[in-house]
């Protein structure tokens, strides 16, 4: 049979359990040159990637989703068993199989690879996490362990920029005789299965000989756990984690944004300095710096968040507050399973939905789904901050910042308001049924520095390209309708800012009508129509529109005291309010659509969220009015 | 006059920026298709077949797929709950690997 | 001797799987035992949740899951006390 070529690469496919590094070390061959789909029919992810060896040679690795065995019980797994053994059509039949073990968990890993060694094919067993298995004292007899499995054995550390270099290494050199062996056997079929306990007497035997010390987990794990998971103190640590988050958010956060800010005003008077009055002067400064520039301060406070959140779920701290809050949830009427879509909500509820679909019952699912936007997402929190910055004092409450408190706050209140909602769903329409839950939680680890650079460097990333592409384009455009149509032949200041006779203005009066009971003025009411594209516009809107509505054109001010003096305290807190619950951005929306197959479940979302933010901004106006604000 | 002109550029460009981005999948994916039939070059045309293919918008890439099939999460469901600890944060990525 | 009946801290060995409550499934049963839970493992009840029913966080060989209280009725074990009485 001929060798692999070009138009023929070779073929490799990962297999192994979940939660053993096996996408890591998928990313490590393959870096960027990945393509995801679907395999026709079901769900389960057709990952490929192509990997380049030191000769040039290009090799195509298939990343199969994770699984616990070779016994196909549901229709994903029965495509990835139809894989490896090449009897699905279109599918090039895997010339080798790299199985990904987690060295630290060989007792639960083993098996899989004794129903691989079974199959025929060559195999390759990547021995991953090696190096912390040996920190942990562990010591694995590779040599005896190829012996007793009767294939090659490479050790590979997934989270370093090298570590697939043995995998590489052995690739290269076998490459020839791999390929040859694959083609000449081509169609294999499963031998038949071997039940469970016969296996894992066969990896218990392997493990004896190969490492035959007791492989126990760090007494620290234990220790820490029986903290964190106490059914009380891990509660108390769980809110007190949370609670400091929040104030490093603001207080770590005012050097860089200060940073941010006066860069802002500089340029803003540089333009004034430099360009004459005119269109393009008030574009440009009250437009796109007062506007842009407003969101773009922002972006410290966001970075600081998700550096905490990275932070957790590197370390394994996650699945433990899933765990802590999981009997919580179900009292509510939310699936155990919902945790992970609901904490995804909190960077943007559109990822956060999609993940639902893990979720098997219809309306547990649908119940997710519609709470899912009552958490905060990262779109809020300049919204947030800025009113906040603004209104709130920088007072101290014992040891904490007042300003870190309310934030924490409005967090809670959404996570508070999401749970109301979901009971109220249950007791209404939607029964919670038996959801599986089979949480793994992994040993605690140290976080990588290097995850965490890469994720706050995507997120940083993901902002940047929201504020230069829709943050940007709505503001010009908000700008636009903000300053045309002019004030009438005969016009002069005193009669009022020019803005009112735009066309922003004029649609502003209009709203006004409808916002004025919760205390919204006509400003506020305009700025809400771009912040159905992306909420953080809202705050670049108002910055923009009081920008235009400056009685000393062209000087860049920054927003935060023109609202604190404009505003009334009623009016700050209302807004507030209203953010909390008001109906999530348009995207979401259309991702509800698409996940809900109608246009019932969106409409029903907005409605009730619009309903929600209304009352509750109404309450809190008016009781904040009588309370002297 | 040049002013205005620029003003004016900018306007319309960020609008049609602005309807792009805000518009529909489907329609979207449509005028991409139609326009690569124009066959453009280069960085110009894998942008088009991106996003005639169904590339989603809000700075996301990649969890854009519709559901395969209705039962897509009795399926899922049995799989025992991981968190993915690397490549990409569970912020982005679905719950099972 | 079932799993759900294990006080906090008890260390046992897994007898078998099975149904033990109408929402457990095959499906179920057969995770289950791919996540372990099969004859002759060693297992290791460490705590409950807050509330003291639900989610088990059980230890099974090296890993840790938190199960529901239906999936820790499902698994029948064997005290080492049970096992010297035979």
């Amino acid at each position: 049979m001929s060798l692999a070529h070009p138009e023929n690469p070779m073929v490799i496919a990962l297999v192994g359990n979940p939660n053993c590094g096996k996408t890591a070390l998928f990313n490590l061959l393959t870096g960027a040159r990945q393509k995801v789909a679907n395999y026709a029919g079901v769900t389960v992810e057709r990952k490929v990637g192509t990997a380049r060896l030191a000769t040039g040679q290009t090799i195509s690795v298939v990343d199969l989703p994770g699984s616990y065995s070779l016994n196909p019980s549901t229709p994903d797994e029965q495509v990835m068993l139809e894989v490896i053994e090449g009897r699905r059509d279109g599918e090039a039949a895997p010339d080798a199989i790299v199985a990904v073990v987690d060295a630290t968990n060989l007792r639960m890993n083993l098996r899989l690879v004794l129903e691989l060694t079974r199959l025929g094919k060559p195999l390759i067993v990547a021995l991953n996490m090696a190096d912390v298995a040996r920190a942990h004292g562990l010591k694995i007899d590779v040599q005896r362990l190829a012996h007793e499995l009767g294939c090659p054995v490479v050790e590979t550390v997934a989270v370093q920029h090298d570590g697939h270099a043995a995998l590489m290494t052995h690739l290269q050199t076998h490459m020839a005789s791999l390929t040859a062996r694959a083609r000449n056997t081509r169609l294999v079929k499963a031998p038949p299965h071997l039940p469970a306990h016969e296996l894992q007497t066969r990896v218990r035997r392997i493990l004896a000989l190969v490492a035959p010390q007791v492989p126990k987990l760090g007494r620290f794990q234990y220790k820490i756990d029986a903290v964190v998971m106490h059914p009380f103190w891990g509660l108390v640590l769980l809110a007190v984690v949370l609670f400091l988050i929040f104030q490093a958010v603001f207080s770590w956060a005012t050097l860089p944004m200060d940073l941010i800010k006066d860069a802002v005003v500089d340029l803003g008077d540089f333009v004034v300095a430099h360009q004459s009055d005119g269109p393009l002067r008030s574009l440009l400064v009250d437009g796109v710096i007062a506007g842009v520039g407003g969101v773009l301060a922002y972006l410290p406070q966001i970075l600081i968040l998700f550096f905490f959140i990275l932070l957790l779920e590197d370390s394994g701290y996650l699945p433990r507050a899933a765990f802590l809050l999981d009997s919580l949830m179900g009292r509510v009427g939310l699936s155990g399973r919902a945790f992970i879509p609901l904490l995804s909500s909190f960077a943007c509820a559109i990822p956060g939905i999609m993940a639902t679909r893990t979720i098997a019952n219809g309306r547990d699912r649908l119940a997710t789904i519609l709470v899912a936007p009552l958490m905060t997402c990262s779109a809020r929190l300049p919204l947030y901050a800025l009113l906040i910055g603004a209104f709130v004092p920088a007072r101290k409450v014992g040891w904490f910042d007042l300003r870190g408190l309310t934030l924490f706050g409005l967090y809670v209140a959404g996570v508070v308001s999401a749970m109301a909602v979901s009971w109220a769903l249950k007791r209404v329409w939607m029964k919670s049924h038996y959801q599986p839950l089979m949480l793994e939680l992994p040993p605690y680890r140290k976080p990588s520095l290097r995850n965490l650079v890469l994720g706050l460097w995507e997120r940083a990333r993901i902002f940047m390209s929201r504020v230069g592409g829709i943050i940007f384009s709505l503001t010009v455009i908000l700008w636009f309708f903000s300053t045309f149509p002019g004030p009438p032949q005969g016009w002069d200041p005193s009669q009022g800012p020019a803005i009112q006779y735009s066309l922003a203005g004029i649609l502003g009066r209009a709203l006004e009508v409808v916002f004025a009971p919760i205390g919204f003025n006509w400003q506020i009411s305009i700025a809400l129509v771009p912040g159905m594209a992306a909420r953080e516009i809202a705050v670049g809107a108002l910055g923009t529109v009081y920008a235009l509505s400056s009685a000393r054109s062209g000087v860049a001010d920054s927003l935060a005291p023109v609202i604190a003096q404009g505003w009334s305290l009623a009016t700050a807190y209302a807004l507030i309010a209203w953010f909390v619950f008001a109906p999530q951005c348009l995207s979401t929306l259309a991702v509800v659509r698409r996940e809900t197959n109608s246009w019932k479940y969106p409409l029903l979302m907005a409605g009730y969220l619009f309903a929600l933010g209304y009352a509750a901004a109404f309450a809190t106006f008016h009781i904040t009015k009588a309370m002297g604000g | 006059m040049w002013e205005s002109l620029v003003v004016a550029a900018l306007v319309i460009g960020c609008g049609m920026y602005a309807v792009w981005t805000l518009s529909p999948k489907k329609l979207r994916s449509r005028v991409a298709r139609s326009l690569l039939r124009m066959q453009p070059k280069g960085r110009l045309q894998d942008a088009l077949t991106r996003v005639a293919n169904g590339q989603g918008g809000c700075g996301c890439t990649g969890c854009d797929r519709s559901p395969a099939e209705r039962n897509e999460g009795a399926q899922s469901a049995y799989q025992p709950m991981s968190f993915q600890p690397r490549a990409g944060s569970i912020l982005r990525s679905k719950a099972d690997e | 001797m079932l799993l759900s009946e294990l006080p906090n801290g008890a260390h046992a060995l897994v007898e078998r799987v099975f149904s033990g409550a109408p929402e457990v499934d095959s499906t179920v049963v057969q995770r289950l035992e791919e996540l372990g839970f099969i004859q002759g493992e060693p297992v290791l009840m460490l705590r409950r949740g807050p509330g003291g029913r639900e989610p088990l966080a059980v230890q099974i060989g090296e890993t840790l899951f938190a199960l529901r209280l239906v999936e820790a009725q499902s698994v029948a074990v064997t005290t080492p006390e049970t096992l010297s009485i035979v």
